[in-house]
């Protein structure tokens, strides 16, 4: 993919993440919000991710870490083992279909948000909640869309 | 790779939640992407100034004459307190203690809003070149809001009160007796730690920040006291007290700075 499209994609990405649901709509659907940034990064590392590596998703994890106000590195080693998992297992991902491949991302989103909250929970003194298994519904159950959709921005080129 | 990468995360992590050391570079990475908060918070600010320039005329007379009304209620009171002040003052004198330098502020407003069901922050769009430091304290109109835990040059963000990482030393204002108000992750409670049985706190106490631990400046209302249960067999008392700030509908903050801190940001402005 074009790596403008990607830094725009990413930046719609982040701030999508850094969005505020409305005060009354808070208590229902903050729960539920999927995570944009994940998906875009799964979808990143079965594409071009072979090229650009582990390193680069590191460091735009720590963006990420300043952007939503956690330690620094949490959302980096995150970002990173998600990449270099699907890098490991591209070409079977790719076979799999849509249903296969929203529970694996649904075991992804729900392990990457697991950790998260265990480091926050170590460094920043937060408790536990839901958000690992209600995030992880939303965003396996948006993952063939998001695909889909990524898949239609992408140039063709020759016979696909 | 993956490992050094993990390690060098751990590293990172803790030196980050542990030491200041790097506090600058988060304040550079934070200036970087500040204007994704504006941007995401771009569809309120168009519904705020759309509403504002469609309402309607008798609803603006309506209001106009409303904050006529606070004005007045308000200006009586200022004028009550200078002369509760200059009497303060001279008492102060003759007891021989320190005048108590009132602070200034700088108004803020917000930009973004974090909060995942325990962990409440806001960005504001003041930073390092308003003259702002880690530490200071934040206001909104009605009480003590949180305080500034990050700084860069354009935008800060302000840890809320209410946030479980967040303490704040406090005083019953009726009688002066201390105790902390510990956030608690939900917005209608903070919990007050460690009370004896035998302190002298009743339902409808106000508390106000007491100015120990040096962070907090004296005399601001943080909270009122909504339950105080004792247990027989327990030293301490249970007390569930009710920020009074609005955390969850302001939109206008007030930056406390503190007479030393407001020389010191004018010193640095000069140079």
């Amino acid at each position: 993919m074009n790596p403008l499209v990607l830094l725009s994609l990413g930046i719609v990405a982040a701030t999508l993440s850094v969005a505020r649901l409305p005060a009354d709509w808070y208590g229902w659907m903050g729960l539920w919000q999927p995570q944009w940034l994940l998906l875009l990064l799964m979808y990143w590392a079965l594409g071009v991710g072979s090229r650009l590596g582990v390193l680069w998703a590191w460091l735009c994890g720590g963006f990420v870490d300043v952007l939503l106000g956690e330690p620094l590195g949490l959302n980096g080693v995150v970002f990173a083992s998600i990449t270099y998992l699907l890098l490991r297992f591209r070409e079977r991902f790719a076979m799999y279909g849509a249903i296969q491949q929203a529970l694996i991302v649904f075991i992804v989103v729900m392990l990457a948000q697991l950790f998260r909250g265990f480091s926050l929970n170590f460094f920043a003194n937060q408790d536990w909640n839901l958000l690992p298994l209600t995030t992880a519904v939303s965003s396996a159950l948006l993952w063939p869309y998001v695909y889909r959709l990524l898949r239609a921005l992408e140039p063709r080129r020759g016979l696909r | 790779m993956l490992l050094g990468l993990a390690l060098a995360s751990m590293g990172l992590a803790t030196l980050d939640a542990y030491t200041q050391h790097l506090r600058y570079a988060r304040a550079l990475a934070l200036q970087f992407v500040s204007p994704l908060y504006f941007v995401a918070e771009a569809p309120y600010m168009l519904g705020n100034s759309l509403s504002k320039n469609l309402s309607s005329r008798e609803n603006l007379l309506a209001q106009l004459e409303q904050q006529r009304q606070h004005l007045l209620t308000l200006s009586h009171t200022a004028q009550r307190y200078q002369t509760l002040k200059a009497d303060n003052d001279r008492m102060r004198a003759l007891l021989g203690s320190k005048e108590k330098l009132p602070g200034s502020v700088l108004i803020a407003e917000i930009v973004s809003v974090r909060s995942t069901p325990s962990a409440h922050h806001v960005i504001i769009d003041k930073g390092s070149e308003d003259g702002l430091q880690v530490g200071q304290a934040v206001l909104d109109a009605a009480g003590l809001f949180g305080q500034l835990i990050e700084v860069s040059g354009s935008t800060s963000r302000v840890l809320l009160l209410i946030d479980k990482d967040h303490a704040v030393p406090v005083q019953i204002t009726r009688n002066g007796a201390r105790s902390i108000a510990g956030g608690t992750g939900s917005r209608d409670s903070l919990v007050l730690e460690n009370v004896p049985v035998s302190m002298d706190i009743l339902v409808g106490d106000l508390l106000e920040t007491s100015g120990l631990g040096g962070r907090f400046p004296v005399g601001y209302p943080v909270a009122e006291v909504t339950s105080v249960a004792l247990d027989e067999t327990s030293v301490f008392a249970e007390v569930k007290v009710r920020p009074l700030a609005q955390t969850n509908q302001s939109r206008f903050l007030l930056v406390v700075f503190t007479a030393e801190q407001a020389r010191a940001a004018r010193l640095e402005g000069g140079s």
